[in-house]
Order: C-alpha cells, then structure tokens, then sequence
C-alpha cells in the first residue's frame, strides 16, 4: 500500500486586502501518496495555484495568514523557518511554474541556471556537476543537451523552456514536484510531449506530482487521483475514473458538460449560471455552488457543506449532490450515491 | 470572400546598408474561401501563420501577393477598401479582452466606437442601439455607465462581441476568441457567437490552436502549418478521415477525456509521432514545405502529390469519377 507522504490537513490561507484578511482557501485535506499523480482542477481564482504556493512556503508572511498542518514526510512544513525550508525546497520538493520565459534569469546560461540547485544541495565538483546537467537535459527529452546547455533562454522555444524549468526542478531528485499550470501556454503537441515528460520523471525517480491546471483533457490523460476546487474549498476528490465516469458534485458535473468535446452536435453548450464570487463576497456559511444552481431548493444544502465519503476514497462536499439534476433533463427519483 | 494565393513575407533586414537579406514567408500562398453565414475554422500551432493570415483580411497587414477578394472586389488594396465600406462590414473579436478594451472609456463609448465611425446616428438612436447590442450579448443596461475592469473576463469577451456585431458586419475575423477564458465562461461565449450568427447570418472566421472548440463550431477547416495550408475540409473529413501526416499528429496531441482508452490513445499518438519524425521526407518536399493542394473529394484537400497519395491509398478525386 502506498504511503501517504504529503499530508494536507485543514488548511486555511488568507490575504490582507485593506487591513482585513479575506480567505483564499479554506478547509483544505487532501493527501498525496508516494509516487502518486494528482491533478489539482479548477478555474480560474478558485485558489488553485493559492493551495500550491502554501505548500512551498511561497508566500510573503507580511500578508498572508495560514492555519492548519502541511506534514511532509512526518514534518509540518507550515512550523518550519525560512532557512528549513529552504533546505526542503529544492532537495525535497521542486516547482515548475505556468511561464517558463518570466521565470527563468535572462541573463544567465541554461547550464549555470540548472547547476544554481546543484551548488545549493549538494557538493558535486564542476566536472560532476557538468554531467548532471548534460544528463537532467537528456531526461528531460532535449536532443542535443550539450548545445543547449550553453544557450541562453531566450535562444529556446517555449517547450524548450519548460523542459529546462521542468530540469531544474528534478536536478536533485525530489521526492514532491508540484507543477502549477506547466503546459497552459504551449501548443497541443508540445504539451502531449511535456506531459510525456512529466509521466517519465515519475516512473524513473519514483517521485510523486502534484499538478495544477484548468484544463480538464490534461488531467483525464494523465493524473491518478483528482482534487476539484472551486471558490477555495475542495468540492470533490476521486480517482480519475471516478471524477470523469461518475461525477458527484453538482460542480463536477456542469464543469465535464460545458466541454466542447463531449458535445460535438452543434447544439448550444451547457453554461453555468452567475460567476464564482469574488475574495471579498465570499459567503461564510452555505454551500458556494448554490448560488449558481438555483433550481435547487436551499433545503437541500448544507448549512456548513463537510466532505462525505461515497465509498472507495472517493469524497464529495454537501449532501446537494443527492438531489443534483440539469434543469433541462428530468428529475431523477433515486440518488446514485 | 475568395482568398487566393496569399503571400505575407516579413523582410528580415541586417548588413552593412540595413539590407534586406532574407524573407520571413509568414504566409506562403494560401487559398480558401468562406461563404455567407458559416464559421471557417483555421487551425495552426504558434508561428503557422495564422493570425497573420486573419489580419492580412482585415487589411491590418499588407499582402506582399495574391488576392482577397470579397464579393468580386480584390480588398488588398487600401482604395477598394474604402469605396466598398469594407471595414464596416468586417470586423474582429480579439483574443484578450483585457487588453483590447480601452480601459479609460466607459462601456458605452467602447461599443459605439464603431457606429461613431460608419453610423451617423443621434445620441438617442446611438444609446438605443448600444442598448440593443447589450441586450443581445446578454448584459444589465447598467454596464452602460461602467468600465471593463468592472466585469469578469467572460463578460468583457462578450463587450467585445458586442462592439464587432455594432455595424451588422458580414464577417466576423475572431482570432482565439475563447483561449483566455476558463471552461463554463468558454461555453458562454460561444454560444452567444452561435446565437448571434444565426439572428444575423455573418460569417465566421475562426482562428484558434483548440481542435475541440473548432469541432464545435466550425463547418469547414483548414489546417495550417508553416504557412502553407496542409489539409482542408468539412468538419467529418478532418475529424474522421484525415489524411496528412500533421493533421493526424495534431487530433492525437489533443487530451482525451476518456479515463478507460487513455493507454490506448497514448500508444496511438507515440505511433503517430513516431510516423512525423521517420516520414518527413514523404509528407513534406525537399526544402521541408508542404506540397500544393490536391483534392481527394469534391470537399476534401490534402497537401500532397497524386502518386504520393496512391502510395497511402487514396484515391484522388478524378479516379473517383472515373
């Protein structure tokens, strides 16, 4: 049995706008086991990219507030100072961000960028550390590593880019890569090749990856597990069978119908009613959703939604699903869960 | 609206005197035509040419050769342009709505941009009109007075809309009109485009890297690579019967939904790519270029030669006449 290795429990961030702390992710549990492929979904603002930036450690302590306990290998990295996780970061865990142009140094050499880890965690001599970089760009899928590993990046293509972040963020093997949004901006065969990429680290390093994106094709493809979010709070977690062949939250559901994949009559796209609230509205109590399902009587919400276990590890948020149908289909009489 | 043989080189100037010392061929001899009240999709991964293509028809790009030709009259020309009113009956839905919106101007005076322009109305017919136009695009009366930060990125696509539909334009240029937008917005917008082609019956010209939105909406595709067009056809031909080698790589590339066959699709693309690396020779000619356009159906292109064609077992079009 796989072990749970990353451990998330009742997270809450929140950021200072006006000298009042609004909630940008509430009541987060989630695990990651060991060499496990998580796909975190959401759209745009639901706290997605909030949830990984917690994990890391990322944000400025002036503003933000964070409550609950990140264990990471039996230490919760929410206690653990700067100069702690500075050492985990890196070593441990490692982070490929969504533009790889803004966050790689413009002024530096591929080699020298890849090598900045090296030199941090370990104590390779030059010519070692040299064969590392040649050898990460290798797995990485680059042709010709050593050309490469004297250009500068602005000399790469866009997948050329990711994969050199993608190499920077395994240069020392870590057992957690948490990849926010890593092929939104590239083309449809770049990204099945990043993504093949990604599959490939997680076989041979055995290492587990937490990835964050909006588009729901990515992660039927790829992920194991999935964490849906909206408005800050989690709303479903499945396997990827699960989510994508029986989806429970009415969130879930209209997301998997809006898709122009699935649809392909010309006939209309299903949308889904409202916006998702802003940071400052948030409600307190109440189910978040429900707003934007109003065909749904209040009744069968949840004062304060809680996560329910439908069975095989499968969780899904209110008990509204129950009573969840699409205004232009029928009612059905009997629940599927 | 003709498109024919369309070239857009950029000069790639250096040396001594700033010379010109190369060509950038952006678009190298496209030709397609769009009838009155479908949607053409033009599908390309980043650098094809595409949206070089789209504002090559708009007139925002000059044509180094070949002709636009809409409703008989070659438009490339500045003059022609002018004489027609073809820039009221053209018009464009951006890709950003956030960057495409005057950010200091009220919703208002965005929308009746362009009735200011073509349109001589009074203020009471322009705030009926601008009115009418929210109406259709489905927002409050009370986004009149506000500014695009005020709206959410859905919202302002639609604003967006609303300003390319003011002149009752014939053909809408929509280059990647839905990839900044989040899934259940997307749905939004699209069928507000759907809903507003059928009330007024204007052409779409719809650029975009997503197979699957363009499958949703788009009649007739084209396929671009390189500034060259690669294959070109109804939706069930490109969907269901594609035949170029990148038009298969591009349908494999995209991300299937199907949790159960996911093993299956992946081995199927590896297969594919493994074809696109081993097979340039075949499918491109010696300078790495697509070949002209051979019709294989009375609908149906495909940029190869005819024996190249026998050789995959595709009948051309005359052997099926005859």
């Amino acid at each position: 049995m796989a072990k749970q290795f990353l451990d998330i429990k009742d997270v809450n961030t929140s950021f200072e706008m006006d000298g009042k702390y609004y909630n940008a992710i509430s009541d987060i549990n989630l695990h990651v086991n060991s060499n496990e492929f998580l796909a975190v979904v959401g759209e745009s603002g639901c706290g997605k990219s909030t949830l990984a930036k917690t994990i890391m450690g990322l944000h400025d302590p002036a503003y933000t507030k964070i409550s609950g306990q990140v264990d990471f290998e039996g230490h919760d990295l929410l206690k653990m100072s700067e100069k702690q996780l500075n050492h985990y970061r890196g070593s441990k865990m490692g982070m490929i961000f969504q533009d790889p142009l803004s966050s790689l140094n413009p002024l530096k050499k591929v080699k020298d960028q890849i090598s900045e880890s090296l030199d941090y965690h370990t104590k390779l001599n030059s010519k070692q550390k040299n064969d590392r970089v040649i050898k990460l760009l290798g797995e990485v899928g680059i042709d010709d590593p050593k050309l490469i590993a004297n250009e500068f990046p602005y000399q790469l293509s866009g997948g050329m880019r990711q994969r050199v972040l993608i190499a920077i963020a395994i240069a020392c093997e870590p057992d957690l890569i948490i990849a926010d949004e890593p092929t939104t901006a590239l083309d449809v065969t770049i990204q099945a090749q990043i993504l093949d990429v990604l599959r490939k680290i997680r076989k041979e390093n055995h290492s587990s990856i937490i990835l964050i994106t909006h588009d729901l094709g990515v992660v039927a493809d790829t992920a194991d597990r999935v964490a849906v979010m909206y408005a800050g709070q989690i709303v479903e977690v499945g396997t990827v069978q699960q989510i994508f062949e029986h989806p429970l939250h009415p969130y879930t559901r209209s997301l998997l119908r809006s898709m122009p994949e699935l649809n392909t009559t010309s006939d209309d796209l299903y949308v889904i009613d409202g916006q998702v609230p802003s940071l400052k509205k948030m409600p307190k109590t109440g189910d978040r959703f429900a707003p934007r399902i109003p065909w749904i009587k209040a009744s069968e919400h949840e004062k304060n939604p809680v996560m329910h276990d439908v069975g095989n590890e499968h969780f899904v948020r209110c008990s509204c699903y129950k009573h969840f149908y699409f205004p232009d289909q029928k009612k059905v009489s009997e629940n599927n869960g | 609206m003709q498109i024919k043989d369309l070239k857009v080189y950029y000069p790639v100037r250096g040396g001594f005197w700033n010379r010109i010392v190369d060509w950038v061929k952006a678009v190298d001899g496209i030709s397609f035509n769009i009838k009155a009240g479908e949607t053409y999709g033009l599908i390309g991964e980043s650098g094809s040419g595409k949206s070089t293509t789209g504002k090559s028809i708009l007139g925002l790009q000059k044509v180094t050769s070949g002709s636009i030709k809409y409703n008989g009259h070659d438009v490339t020309k500045k003059s022609v342009r002018r004489s027609l009113k073809y820039n009221h009956d053209v018009q464009m839905i951006f890709q950003d709505p956030q960057s495409s919106l005057n950010p200091e101007k009220r919703v208002e005076e965005i929308i009746a941009e362009p009735l200011r322009n073509f349109e001589h109305l009074s203020k009471h017919q322009e705030k009926l009109r601008v009115l009418q136009l929210l109406d259709i695009v489905g927002l409050d009366p009370d986004a009149l007075y506000k500014y695009p930060f005020q709206f959410s990125g859905g919202q302002r696509q639609r604003i967006g809309i609303a300003r390319a539909v003011a002149t009752n334009p014939k053909l809408i240029v929509a280059d990647e009109p839905v990839s900044a937008l989040d899934l259940s917005v997307q749905a939004q917008v699209l069928n507000f485009m759907k809903k507003i082609q059928r009330e007024f019956n204007i052409s779409y010209l719809f650029i975009s890297h997503d197979l699957g939105v363009v499958r949703h909406m788009c009649d007739n595709i084209a396929i671009m690579n390189h500034g060259r067009l690669v294959e070109v056809g109804t939706k069930e031909d490109i969907y269901k019967h594609p035949v170029h080698i990148y038009t298969k790589r591009l349908l494999a590339a995209i991300p299937s939904i199907d949790v159960e066959h996911r093993e299956e699709h992946r081995a199927e693309r590896k297969r594919i790519e493994k074809i696109y690396q081993d097979k340039k020779d075949f499918y491109y000619d010696q300078n790495g270029k697509a070949f002209p356009l051979t019709k294989i159906s009375p609908t149906h292109f495909v940029a190869l030669p005819k024996d190249k064609l026998r050789q995959l077992n595709v009948s051309t079009d005359e052997e099926v006449e005859s």
